[in-house]
């Protein structure tokens, strides 16, 4: 029961021309909740496409996904919509903010999509905004800000609606490396304050190094699913962090 | 998600594309615009049709008639006269008997100086006034008095312009009194007019105040061996005068009866002319003279009378009774207006012809209707390439949104959402069309109402335009100089209002649909 996410023998199948060509060839992963899941891999590994079927943004060829304890993988796309607005957050890449709407209005929009008043979501947002450190720049739109502030926007956004789950796909990829750690650094903050469920995609190994369980991937398979105890992993980020600070 | 959130999000995304948004918005205005300004035209010619068949005449009375042509028609007699005061709706129904074996001349003056063939009309008594026939002068009381010889009448209000003075040659321009008419053609000027005290006021205008002056109508019953006509003499005792409105030709200028009168005469005449009759009436050497005056008798139903009296068989084809027997034409006065086209059906239903100004009424509009349609549907073209354009608008909008739409998806947004937003902006388009093409409308029609007046303004000169004629229904007296050229009825903005909305809305549905397609994975797919 503490597994958030579970996959029974996962695959993914795309056709290449007439070639059918593997993605995912059967993954079994259990998550805890709370867990830090970071998962590396080469390109081409399936790792983004583990994601986006972990996410249900992309239905499985085989096999199923459940996360806290609904099998999303049956789910039809109207299902799927809602259960992404109460369970799921997630972390673009790219930032992927709404170029017309500001920082305060891009942080509130998840909540809109669940209903809540104008006054009462705005007010959450630049709560939220604040305490990734972008108190400042409320009012900004997106292209006034620069990539690092602009994916704290983008995590403020996914963590908003207290998410049970937060899925980021390569989300310091743009960036570059202080500010990829900093970045990094409110990402954990904001997962270990409300003991929310972070799987983070990445290709660097040694920010994986950051979390509970790493988990690499090769070939569509899993070759490795590391357990780190605490202190390795407190270790870890002392490490990578360093004493940078903000 | 709240219906103002996704309002306001629509448009926002409207605003972000003001170009695009204002040239698909022109497109529903010029849509629009021709569709109201057609459909105004329209309103405005049925309008002034209305008015004018107004002055025509009742619009709630139906003539019914029976020309005896058709083999199945029932008779148009007494029992089927009951019958049609007991449609729902009838307030009055009554013969107008006019009888074709009975005819005379109406004499006044010294030494019967005047004379008129009037049309003697038998009416129910009961129902002249339901009939909203207006009483001028006197009262409408045509009880029949205890003398037979002495028969009251009420005399229609251009009677005394039937009466020609014997002692003048026949085509002298003295030997009459004529109408006059104003500027239009519309009104007579100098109809006979009357004080409360049932004094005439323009005496003037006539050889001898009719109300007051002693009528004889010397009824023809046959001719001797010799060829001299026979006549039977009965004096005629005015009561009132009435006119049947500008239309009512037959009774303005007819003398109307209790139909029990005339029945009566239809009797004496009959019995008095034995087999000599039926040979027609000549003028008699007594009065002296060539050619006579005109003018008509109209009888008045009795009710009760049995319809035998009436049955006719001698004089062919007259207008009192069919081959069949019974009368040519009866009267039916409905309650309102909205109630004519049921009575109209249940009396057509029996078979019988019918005259109404609803009936003629109905078939102008559908004149008119048929253009508007014609025009309409030329209007309607540049909506549906309005609609097109707000398809592709809405189209490219999407087309550009992928990745927006594709995040929304991601971060939750349901899939009715989604479409709502983009119906809602097409549908924003249509509305924001609609109204500027309904105020466009507006100003158009002002421009058209007061066409005369600008080019005249202008120095062009005032060339009126007969709307009425391009709608298929000129020379109806209508000159576009007057009237109003385009009416926009409150309806009719609503309507377009409603209309444009739906429009945007309908085109919204291809590209909303499309919209709601879209995979979640343009989100994260990387440029």
């Amino acid at each position: 029961m503490h597994h958030i996410i579970h996959t029974t023998q996962l695959k993914k199948h795309y056709l290449v021309g007439r070639e059918r060509v593997a993605a995912l060839a059967g993954v079994d992963l259990e998550i805890a909740r709370g867990e830090v899941c970071c998962i590396i891999g080469q390109s081409g590994s399936g790792k983004s496409t583990l994601l986006n079927m972990l996410a249900g943004l992309e239905p499985p060829s085989a096999g199923h996904v459940a996360i806290a304890g609904k099998r999303i993988s049956a789910m039809d796309e109207d299902q799927l919509a809602l259960f992404r607005q109460e369970n799921l957050g997630f972390i673009f890449q790219s930032y992927n903010l709404l170029p017309q709407l500001t920082a305060t209005e891009n942080v509130a929009l998840p909540l809109s999509f669940a209903g809540v008043g104008k006054t009462q979501r705005l007010e959450i947002a630049r709560r939220e905004l604040t305490r990734v450190g972008m108190g400042k720049r409320l009012d900004h739109l997106p292209r006034e800000m620069s990539g690092g502030q602009q994916q704290r926007v983008g995590i403020a956004r996914a963590f908003v609606t207290r998410p049970k789950v937060v899925f980021a796909d390569e989300p310091t990829g743009n960036l570059d490396t202080a500010t990829t750690r900093r970045v990094l650094r409110r990402m954990l903050d904001c997962s270990a304050r409300h003991a929310i469920t972070l799987v983070m995609v990445t290709h660097e190994p040694e920010l994986a190094q950051c979390g509970d369980r790493i988990i690499t991937l090769c070939d569509g398979r899993v070759a490795e699913n590391i357990v780190q105890d605490e202190q390795t992993r407190d270790r870890n980020r002392r490490l990578l962090f360093g004493e940078t600070d903000d | 998600m709240h219906f103002s959130d996704l309002f306001l999000f629509s448009v926002d995304n409207l605003r972000r594309r003001k170009g695009r948004t204002m040239l698909t918005i022109v497109g529903v205005l010029v849509g629009v615009c021709a569709i109201v300004v057609m459909v105004s035209l329209g309103v405005a010619v049925n309008n002034s049709t209305d008015e004018m068949l107004k002055n025509w005449g009742d619009l709630t009375r139906i003539e019914v008639s029976n020309d005896g042509t058709q083999q199945n028609t029932p008779k148009l007699d007494d029992s089927m006269v009951e019958r049609f005061r007991g449609i729902s709706g009838v307030l009055a129904a009554t013969p107008a008997f006019e009888p074709q074996d009975v005819s005379g001349k109406i004499a006044a003056g010294p030494n019967s100086r005047y004379e008129s063939s009037g049309q003697l009309i038998g009416l129910e008594p009961a129902a002249i006034e339901p009939l909203g026939y207006t009483l001028l002068a006197g009262s409408s009381n045509l009880a029949v008095s205890s003398d037979p010889n002495r028969i009251p009448v009420l005399v229609g209000v251009q009677a005394p312009f039937g009466f020609r003075d014997t002692q003048k040659s026949q085509g002298s321009p003295d030997a009459q009194k004529y109408p006059e008419y104003d500027e239009d053609y519309a009104n007579i000027t100098n109809l006979p007019r009357y004080d409360e005290q049932g004094a005439l006021l323009n005496p003037e205008e006539f050889f001898f105040d009719i109300m007051h002056t002693k009528l004889s109508y010397r009824m023809a019953v046959g001719r001797e061996g010799s060829g001299e006509d026979v006549y039977r003499e009965y004096e005629l005792v005015p009561v009132g005068m009435i006119s049947g409105g500008a239309s009512d030709w037959t009774i303005n200028s007819g003398l109307i009866m209790s139909i029990e009168s005339l029945k009566k005469l239809q009797a004496d005449a009959r019995e008095t002319a034995g087999s000599s009759r039926g040979s027609g009436w000549e003028r008699g050497s007594s009065t002296g003279g060539t050619g006579s005056g005109s003018a008509d008798l109209v009888g008045v139903s009795g009710g009760d009378s049995s319809s035998d009296g009436v049955s006719n068989s001698g004089v062919g084809a007259s207008s009192t009774s069919g081959k069949a027997g019974g009368y040519s034409r009866v009267l039916v006065k409905v309650d309102r207006v909205e109630a004519m086209d049921d009575v109209e059906r249940s009396i057509k239903a029996k078979g019988y012809q019918i005259f109404s100004i609803t009936e003629t009424r109905r078939q102008m509009q559908g004149q008119v209707a048929q253009t508007q349609m014609m025009l309409g549907g030329l209007a309607a073209v540049s909506l549906f390439v309005a609609a097109l354009n707000i398809m592709n608008t809405m189209t490219m909008a999407i087309t550009e949104r992928r990745r927006e739409i594709g995040i929304m998806k991601v971060l939750g947004c349901e899939l009715k959402n989604i479409r709502r937003m983009f119906l809602i902006e097409a549908g924003a388009i249509g509305l924001i069309g609609g109204v500027a093409g309904v105020l466009v409308s507006v100003l158009l029609s002002l421009l058209l109402n007061n066409l005369p007046a600008l080019l005249t303004l202008l120095g062009l000169g005032a060339g009126g335009i007969d709307v009425g004629s391009f709608f298929g229904l000129g020379g109806l007296g209508q000159t576009g100089s007057t009237a109003a050229i385009s009416v926009i009825p409150a309806w009719l903005i609503g309507f377009a209002l409603l209309f444009a909305a739906a429009v945007g809305l309908f085109s919204g549905v291809i590209p909303a649909r499309k919209a709601v397609r879209i995979s979640s994975l343009e989100a994260i797919r990387h440029e």
